[in-house]
């Protein structure tokens, strides 16, 4: 073997072990910023649900007397009814699982299909496995517009 | 091509082994740090145990940042992290699988130890030292998992702290220590987290270092493969 080839022999060595610690140190590196991304992402804060803009405002004309009107608010359901004691509104999600809750214009009540639950136009229980009275929204009216709060 | 970097990189370490000595130490306890031969898959799992205890250490205490221990707050906040808080799902159930995890692998750890005869003279105190280990561990398990506050850790824990209850004359009175009453209750929560966070993790890093001191002073115990003549 030549002198020449020799060398280049060693050469070939000294670059795959150079090769090979950069290949791990860049491993550990990419790790490392998958898993800094991961932590500063958790670590910041979020935006809070609700922004300004998203404010439901609905007029009053759609609701009329007896009638009740099912809308989403702050992502969450709501359901507003028109009875003789005025406007009302509560969340839509039953207190006993968490279905949905429909007013039945006929009987004035709130009626769970789940396991039949039923609430009266106050959100009080009044049949049925429901732990706590539905929750009411608050809501004000301006210029004939229900805004939700 | 990033000779530069190198430069650099070698410059900083150099600057630092002057003013600890560290390049020896890493020499005499890494790179050219002596085991005996024939070590088999079964030695890394004492290695494997610790750097999910780190990692333990780690999302514990990112979870730290948004849970709130309180009866009225602490499952809402989780669900806040698992539902809301980027990636709090990644970081809460890798908390959860880890701890799973944990006790798998240090389980391991105790049976090979047993087979390999590992715990045999001078080691026995290496060996108690990682029996307190793992009792440890499984109390910090025991206490997170009351700290969801939800009905299943609610009853779990309500299982698990009348366990004693049998025992003849102090029953009774060392349920109602673990529990800070006669049921489960709002003090209980507050304990078990103390417990959980700091008091556990605390003995926990101590005995470790012990552990890990231990295993340098007396070295690597041979594998039970090799023959008489390489333990020399
Ligand atoms: S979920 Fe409404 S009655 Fe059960």
């Amino acid at each position: 073997m030549s002198d020449d080839l020799k060398s280049e022999v060693v050469n070939t060595g000294t670059n795959r072990r150079r090769f090979l610690q950069w290949t791990l140190g860049g491993l550990l590196f990419g790790g490392f910023v998958v898993a800094a991304n991961v932590v500063l992402r958790y670590l910041m804060p979020t935006p809070p649900r609700l922004e300004k803009a998203d404010e439901v405002a609905i007029p009053v004309s759609q609701i009329p007397p007896g009638s009740s009107l099912m809308l989403k608010h702050q992502g969450s359901p709501v359901l507003a009814v028109h009875t003789d004691q005025g406007i009302s509104a509560f969340s839509a999600v039953c207190t006993h699982l968490g279905c949905l809750v429909k007013w039945m214009p006929g009987e004035k009540i709130f009626y769970c299909p789940c396991h039949a639950g039923k609430f009266d136009s106050t959100g009080q229980v009044v049949a049925g496995p429901p732990p706590e009275p539905l929750h009411p929204v608050k809501f004000e009216i301006v210029d004939d517009n229900i805004i939700f709060l | 091509m990033f000779s530069w970097l190198s430069d650099l990189i070698d410059r900083f370490i150099d600057w630092v082994h002057y003013r600890t000595g560290i390049k020896d130490i890493v020499k005499e306890q890494i790179t050219e740090y002596r085991v005996p031969p024939k070590l088999n898959k079964w030695y890394s799992l004492g290695g494997l145990s610790l750097f999910i205890f780190g990692l333990q250490l780690v999302t514990g205490v990112l979870l730290l940042a948004y849970y709130v221990p309180s009866t009225e707050s602490a499952f809402s906040s989780i669900q806040r992290i698992m539902l809301e808080i980027p990636y709090g799902w990644l970081v809460r159930l890798s908390h959860a699988a880890g701890s799973h995890m944990m006790i798998i692998i240090i389980l391991l750890h105790m049976v090979s130890v047993i087979f390999m005869g590992s715990y045999k003279k001078p080691r026995e105190m290496t060996w108690l030292s990682g029996c307190a280990l793992i009792l440890l561990t499984l109390a910090i398990c025991f206490t997170g998992y009351l700290l969801p506050w939800s009905q299943l850790s609610y009853w779990a824990t309500t299982v698990a702290t009348s366990i004693p209850e049998p025992i003849p004359v102090i029953g009774p009175f060392l349920v109602k220590l673990v529990r800070g009453g006669d049921h489960i209750n709002p003090d209980t929560l507050n304990r078990f987290f103390a417990l959980h966070v700091i008091v556990i993790p605390a003995v926990m890093l101590a005995l470790v270092g012990f552990h890990l001191f231990l295993v340098r002073v007396l070295g690597i115990s041979g594998s039970p493969d090799s023959k008489p003549e390489d333990q020399e």
